[in-house]
């Protein structure tokens, strides 16, 4: 199946300041995302994510480059004439306007009729589940009321585009996460293209289609959750994405199944496409994949490394422990699951095995 | 709520020796000579100063008092015509110093508009006196107005710069995220909005128009006399007991402008909080 463009940004740029004092906040992105997809642009802040969605929204001007929406340029185009919305970090719902005046606001500046402004208003009111205080004011309302109204009032005029500037993030960790369930379903309901900016890489892997992670203003890697997660493309995207232990090697030798030799000594033949002989790269392993024997445990995987460690901390979480391992002189995470295995106390010799096929190999 | 047995860090205001005391004082000092104007005003006596017995007599003589009358009239026309436009004009100013984005001359510009808060009165009133004379502009009350709506303008400026200043502007690009354009956005979000700010700028210069004296005194030409101006003219002549009546009369203006929008802005405010 051929997926339609929602929105296409090319080589989009973009600079503030000039002479010494410039910076540069987006730097030669392209990408295209799909109709009908909830996107994540994911990074940390300062990384140009919220200032390529003002790009789209129009609140922003490009340096250089293009965006089209579903194959129309809106470049010249101000905010008021892109069919786009956007739910804003802090909500920005009128102070001065009840909710269900607040959702009407874009029907009424699109002169809809009043018959339509009140179905639309009342639809994606009871979508949102906030029928009940249509006449309320914004300063009535709890963080999470108020959340869902600026969501009403963004998808109000079913725009082709819903842009989210982290909208979850003055919430508290329980709404926070009952709100992303929900934003996921309402994606999935309305069918609208939901472009989602985040910081928090956990909200990212749980409602995303595609997530995009970008580092000082280029796009490091783009996929869906688990590419991310389990190939990530480069160091950043390891070490932003969930926890990595990286082991720096050296590669021996070419062919098929390329051998590896840890800095700190060791082998792991690992298959991989793109890295030649005497490159030096990092190897990067999941705490979760490590696993974790008693020191008289028998190796249980032919392909993994297996190295001798000591027990440095351990923490409980419940449902797992994170173990840190020195090893080789230094420390390795790992995470175990509760009641799988054997349970381990601090200053424990223990064997730790590393599996080649859960390895990745990142260039340096 | 701290009980009283238990020593607090930082002790009340009123714990202090003699706070009360001084702020009797201190209110006293203000408000006694405006409560003992009031109270003659319902004297008697033809003496200001000798307290017979409650009576209407000098509201009654001020109904008969022509001058009194015009000079009134005079004072609100005045009012009316500088008050609105010295807001007009504050909110434009204030619109593009808040939200007009950096332009060269900026901090300047925003001297210039506050400076005649800091000019000596009767320097403005000379200059503007002069400055009438010269370009030989003889419009009898437009002179007053104009004088006014000049003088007006820092005092309507300030309240609603300080409103639009508080107001977040991520509200005027929701607005045009939401298909306003800019007018749009203006009218349905910004003034809306603004409106307490403003209606705070021009009761302060209503108010201030309707008090002023000096400069309204070196522009007013025969015919155009002001009320204060004219209470001023009365007391050369000896403090009668009709002034008091006259001030006390201007007093209850102001304070019934100051309550209405007083109770308006609240019963706004309530409807926020409780709807």
């Amino acid at each position: 199946m051929r997926k339609n463009v929602a929105v296409d940004i090319q080589q989009v740029t973009k600079i503030y300041g000039t002479g010494n004092a410039a910076v540069t906040a987006v730097n030669n992105v392209t990408l295209q995302i799909y109709d009908n997809e909830f996107l994540t642009l994911l990074g940390p802040s300062g990384c140009g994510k919220t200032t390529l969605l003002r790009m789209i929204a129009g609140f922003e001007d490009m340096t250089k480059g293009h965006i089209n929406l579903f194959g129309e340029e809106i470049e010249d185009l101000p905010p008021n004439q892109r069919p786009v919305n956007t739910v804003f970090q802090h909500y920005a719902l009128f102070p001065h306007l009840s909710v269900y005046e607040n959702v009407a606001f874009g029907l009424r500046r699109l002169k809809k009729s009043e018959a339509e402004i009140d179905h639309r208003c009342k639809e994606v009111l009871a979508l949102t589940q906030m029928e009940a205080l249509a006449e309320r004011r914004p300063s009535q309302m709890s963080g999470g009321q108020q959340q869902r109204v600026a969501l009403a009032r963004a998808l109000a005029p079913n725009p082709k585009v819903l842009l989210l500037d982290e909208p979850l993030s003055a919430l508290d960790l329980k709404l926070r996460q009952a709100m992303r369930d929900e934003l996921k379903q309402l994606q999935q309901k309305t069918g609208i293209t939901f472009i989602f900016v985040t910081h928090d890489q956990e909200e990212a892997l749980a409602m995303s289609d595609r997530i995009v992670v970008i580092s000082e203003g280029k796009v490091q890697q783009v996929g869906t959750p688990q590419a991310v997660y389990e190939a990530p493309a480069n160091r950043f995207v390891a070490n932003f994405i969930g926890e990595a232990n990286m082991l720096e090697a050296s590669c021996k030798t070419t062919g098929k199944n390329m051998t590896f030799t840890l800095v700190g000594g060791g082998t792991l033949k690992i298959s991989t496409p793109d890295v030649a002989a005497g490159d030096a790269v990092t190897i990067m392993i999941r705490p979760e994949k490590v696993k974790v024997l008693a020191k008289t445990g028998k190796k249980t995987t032919p392909s993994s490394l297996q190295m001798e460690a000591k027990v440095i901390e351990q923490t409980y979480l419940g449902s797992v422990t994170h173990l840190d391992l020195a090893c080789d002189g230094q420390t390795l995470k790992a995470c175990i699951n509760q009641g799988a295995h054997a349970s381990f106390a601090t200053g424990d010799e223990v064997l730790i095995e590393i599996p080649a096929d859960n390895c990745r190999v990142l260039r340096s | 709520m701290a009980s009283p047995h238990r020593k607090s860090k930082f002790r009340p205001i009123w714990d202090f020796p003699g706070f009360g005391g001084l702020s009797v004082g201190f209110f006293a000092f203000l408000y006694v000579p405006i409560l003992v104007l009031v109270a003659y005003s319902f004297n008697g006596s033809k003496f200001a100063m000798v307290w017979s017995e409650f009576s209407w007599r000098w509201y009654l003589k001020l109904l008969e008092n022509d001058d009194i009358h015009s000079a009134a009239i005079n004072s609100l026309i005045v009012a009316f015509f500088a008050a609105p436009a010295a807001t007009i004009m504050a909110t434009l100013a204030a619109l593009v110093m808040v939200r007009g984005g950096p332009f060269r001359s900026r901090a300047f510009t925003a001297g210039l508009i506050t400076l005649p808060l800091m000019v000596p009165e009767i320097v403005t009133a000379v200059a503007t006196l002069i400055f009438f004379a010269l370009l030989n502009i003889n419009l009898g009350l437009i002179n007053i107005i104009l004088a006014h709506t000049v003088f007006c303008i820092p005092f309507a400026y300030m309240p609603i710069r300080a409103a639009l200043e508080a107001m977040d502007p991520g509200l005027e690009v929701a607005a045009q995220d939401l298909y306003a354009d800019r007018w749009d956005a203006f009218r349905y979000v910004t003034l809306p909005l603004l409106t307490p700010g403003i209606m705070s700028g021009f009761m302060l210069a209503f108010v201030i128009s309707i008090d002023d004296f000096i400069i309204t005194l070196m522009v007013a030409g025969a015919g155009s006399t002001t009320l204060p101006v004219y209470i001023y003219s009365m007391i050369r002549t000896g403090v009668t007991p009709e002034v008091n009546a006259v001030s006390t009369l201007l007093l209850a203006v102001s304070v019934i402008l100051v309550s209405v929008y007083w109770l308006l802005s609240s019963a706004n405010r309530k409807g926020e909080a409780i709807g």
